[in-house]
């Protein structure tokens, strides 16, 4: 059997199938010797994504492109029924308002009267997602901000109207979030009314399930979830979802932001998240 | 449409323009669309050209080449590295072993090859997810991704027919 570009009578030691055997034996040793959650492996990643972040942005203009003027052609045939929904919407806030300040400068007055520290306000930044890695196994995004604007491993991202998923690797120019729908993802929250702790653990489905839940927790439907700040890692009260029950009565939460539009996130800069890349040095 | 090229230029496109389109095509399968249905399985149609790489390609590129894709596919996908490698290289022994079988064969043969390939590396893409990544994605959303790739199998042939007219590769690789 002649080999590679082998010339007539010509013997060559390894033909094409034999190269790739040999490459293939390779990936299967890669497989099974490589630690699948090495730090090294983690950090290749996110410098790949820093390196291919403008050929993401490439590969993806045409595509946003048509999406945009399909969205601008619906926008201008919904205009009318859109601005008489935003009246709506703008009185109902106008009203709220009064009511927000008033509640605000009463809980200034309850938080002197009990001496509490007040929590200083989180720094928030937008960012553009620019890669969806979602596949059956894992549901992350690349999103354009990381190290020069202030991202850290742990900090919250929030979609339009409520937490999305969490910074899970930081480069340079980009970082990796860990959507709430994904299998390793686990949350502390608590329910608004009830304040029931619980943990909001993905299961690689549209919407996450509420796991270590007390025995005889007493909750109600559609009832509001928030973040309980539990571990340090995000801060108190960033809104997640509605409480719900599927057919088997088990607890998931219908998240505020549909994780399949997402196009821009809110990075919560908390300053209580603890920067796991700066070593710590003994005395 | 007939290019007119010279035997190595022809040579240089059938490996080249096949691994630039595997290469598009990794990439392009992160673009955020939207739509948790396009997530919840994996579309091939990188095997496509895949499938043009190991009928035409002649020279040690291709193995290698696609060895080095199967590895950047586990780095943007999240998956192990050697996973995707692993499949890759699968299929395409798989489909060098058509190589005579399809030499002058009429299109619709090659279609038929390629779809019992396409479903055969599905297969294996299920039992090693369930083995190696200890997830068992839904079957049948993995067969349907099989399905997708090869009804798409027609639309990428016609950009990938232009390069092998004219052009008859013998025998054995």
């Amino acid at each position: 059997m002649a080999g590679f570009g082998a010339r007539k009578g010509e013997k060559r030691l390894l033909t094409g199938t034999g190269i790739a055997f040999i490459c293939a034996l390779l990936a299967l040793l890669l497989l099974f010797v490589l630690p699948k959650n090495d730090p090294l492996i983690v950090d290749l990643r996110q410098k790949s994504f820093d390196v291919l972040m403008p050929v993401f942005q490439l590969v993806a203009w045409p595509f946003e492109q048509m999406r945009e003027a399909g969205e601008n052609m619906t926008e201008l045939m919904d205009l009318r029924e859109q601005n008489a929904a935003l009246l709506v919407e703008n009185q109902l806030l106008r009203e709220n308002i009064e009511t927000l300040i008033r509640d605000s400068a009463l809980l200034s007055q309850y938080r002197q009267l009990l001496s509490m520290p007040i929590e200083t306000d989180a720094k928030v930044i937008g960012a553009r997602v620019v890669a969806d890695l979602r596949s059956p196994f894992v549901k992350t995004l690349v999103v354009n901000r990381g190290q020069a604007d202030g991202v850290a491993l742990g900090q919250a991202v929030m979609g339009g109207r409520g937490l999305v998923g969490r910074v899970i690797s930081v480069g340079a120019r980009s970082s990796r979030v860990l959507l709430a729908t994904d299998l390793n993802s686990h949350i502390p929250v608590v329910t608004l009314s009830g304040n029931v702790r619980a943990i909001l653990s993905g299961r690689n489905e549209s919407q996450p399930m509420l796991t270590f839940l007390p025995r005889k927790a007493e909750m109600q439907n559609a009832e509001t979830i928030i973040t309980s700040g539990d571990g340090g890692e995000m801060p108190i009260g960033l809104p997640v979802g509605k409480l719900a029950l599927d057919e088997k009565g088990t607890p998931f939460v219908q998240l505020h932001d549909d994780l399949d539009q997402l196009v821009h996130v809110r990075l919560v800069l908390s300053e209580s998240v603890p920067d796991v890349s700066t070593p710590v040095r003994g005395r | 449409m007939v290019v007119s090229t010279t035997e190595p230029t022809r040579r240089f496109l059938q490996t080249w323009v096949p691994l630039l389109a595997i290469f598009v095509l990794i990439v392009a399968e992160h673009v955020p669309l939207g739509g948790d249905w396009l997530t919840s399985m994996d579309i091939g149609f990188v095997f496509v050209p895949m499938f043009f790489l190991a009928r035409y390609s002649e020279g040690p590129v291709a193995p290698i080449a696609i060895l080095l894709l199967g590895v950047f596919k586990d780095i943007t996908s999240e998956t192990p590295i050697g996973f995707w490698s692993f499949l890759f290289c699968v299929f395409f022994i798989l489909a060098l072993g058509q190589r005579q079988l399809l030499y002058n064969a009429a299109f619709n043969t090659v279609w038929v090859t390629f779809g019992f390939l396409c479903f055969l590396i599905y297969a294996v893409f299920y039992v090693a997810a369930v083995l190696s990544l200890s997830v068992a994605p839904s079957f049948g959303a993995t067969m349907l991704g099989a399905l997708l790739t090869v009804l798409a199998f027609p639309l990428f042939n016609v950009a990938f027919d232009w390069l092998s007219q004219d052009d008859h590769p013998h025998g054995a690789y």
